[in-house]
């Protein structure tokens, strides 16, 4: 065995000082386990892109005939989005079936995104910064169009209330 | 006479290697060495040991003797300890023995008076070091894994903004996307890397509920 030679190491990062690597070491951090998570998991299966249209074709998102329409084209209006917002988070907190509350939860995420993409508006009592990478996390799991609509929204500014 | 398997409740990465036949105990070799290497020359370094040899030659040669050893990680399995603390103590051992071995050979001590570059004990810099060494693994892993998937521009886009600190605005005119765009490419890759560079403290002897406590114990002796 050539121990010298297997002890080499990635030459790109072979200068990497203690700071970079402090700051780089914190991304392994995830903290406590948020609710949303469990969507994120769900979206990252490999079915994940399938699972969201048909969740977006039954749950609170079917009030809209055309949900790509209502919430990546922006026709629903600022009131519609609310009332999406809320039932999901009704439905999120009275239902005991997962499949339903992830379902729910999806919802209530694309309204708040749609809000805030198309009408500037921060339809829920999170905070930017609490809200911002959760959604982000979100768009890095789901399909191309949603994921747009998701990451827009993080870095869209919303008008003061 | 000890029991010649490795012990089958010791479900890790190693544990599974080493019950596995074929090359499985050469990853192992491959890992231990490739991870642990920089730390255990930055601690000789700090040790006052130093006169013994070059560092990499003593590293080398402590890897040669140790990892040979059949029951050498079935013993750290059941030390408890994290492989670093293990590699650490059993490389003291092998110091103690390379000195005795200079004794018989009439090998005089060198100068010891010369200070180390850290105030940190040996210890601390080896944590440091190791912290160092883990985040260079995960880093090569995950381009590997981005690579693999077709996710090259994501790995190049998190190199950008998490190890450069550019921000969005000026990637997004370097890869020719939009900022929201770019904030998603590095956040997947940042996945990967959270992924991957868990897995190398689970390596390590972290239990799995308890990764975010090593990682806030080693930025504490960082000093991040």
């Amino acid at each position: 065995m050539n121990f010298k030679s297997s002890a080499r190491q990635d030459s790109e990062f072979a200068n990497l000082s203690e700071l970079d690597a402090s700051r780089l070491f914190q991304i392994g951090l995830c903290g406590p386990r948020r609710p949303v998570d469990a969507l994120i998991d769900r979206l990252s299966q490999l079915d994940g892109h399938h699972w969201l249209d048909s969740a977006l074709s039954t749950g609170t998102a079917s009030m809209f005939e055309d949900p790509e329409n209502a919430l990546i084209r922006g026709s629903a209006t600022l009131d519609q989005l609310k009332r999406m917002k809320e039932e999901g988070k009704s439905v999120i907190k009275r239902s005991r079936d997962r499949e339903t509350r992830l379902n729910a939860l999806a919802s209530y995420f694309l309204a708040i995104a749609a809000a805030m993409v198309h009408h500037r508006n921060l339809i829920c009592s999170r905070r930017r910064d609490e809200l911002n990478p959760v959604l982000l996390d979100l768009a890095s799991v789901a399909p191309g169009k949603w994921s747009d609509l998701l990451s827009q929204a993080a870095l869209t500014p919303d008008s003061p209330r | 006479m000890r029991p010649n398997a490795f012990p089958t409740t010791c479900h890790t990465w190693i544990g599974d290697r080493l019950r596995s036949a074929g090359e499985g105990r050469g990853e192992v070799n491959q890992h231990v060495m490739s991870v642990y290497a920089w730390p255990l020359t930055v601690y000789f370094r700090g040790t006052r040991d130093r006169w013994l040899g070059e560092p990499d030659e003593i590293v080398q040669g402590f890897f040669a003797d140790r990892l040979a050893r059949e029951h050498f990680f079935a013993d750290w399995l059941q030390s408890g300890l994290p492989l670093r603390r293990w590699l650490m103590n059993a490389f003291c051992f092998y110091l103690n023995e390379v000195k005795r071995t200079g004794k018989r050979n009439r090998v005089e001590p060198g100068p010891t008076d010369e200070q180390a570059d850290s105030s940190a004990t040996p210890e601390e810099m080896l944590d440091r070091a190791f912290v160092v060494s883990i985040v260079r693994k995960a880093l090569q892993q995950t381009h590997e894994r981005c690579a693999v998937q077709g996710l090259e521009h994501h790995w190049r886009v998190f190199v950008r903004h998490h190890y450069q600190s550019a921000g969005y605005q000026q990637i997004s005119k370097e890869f020719g996307v939009d900022a929201p765009r770019a904030a998603v490419m590095a956040r997947t890759a940042a996945r990967k890397f959270r992924e991957v560079l868990r897995d190398l403290l689970v390596r390590d002897g972290a239990a799995p509920d308890h990764v975010d406590n090593e990682i806030q114990t080693l930025l504490e002796v960082s000093g991040a």
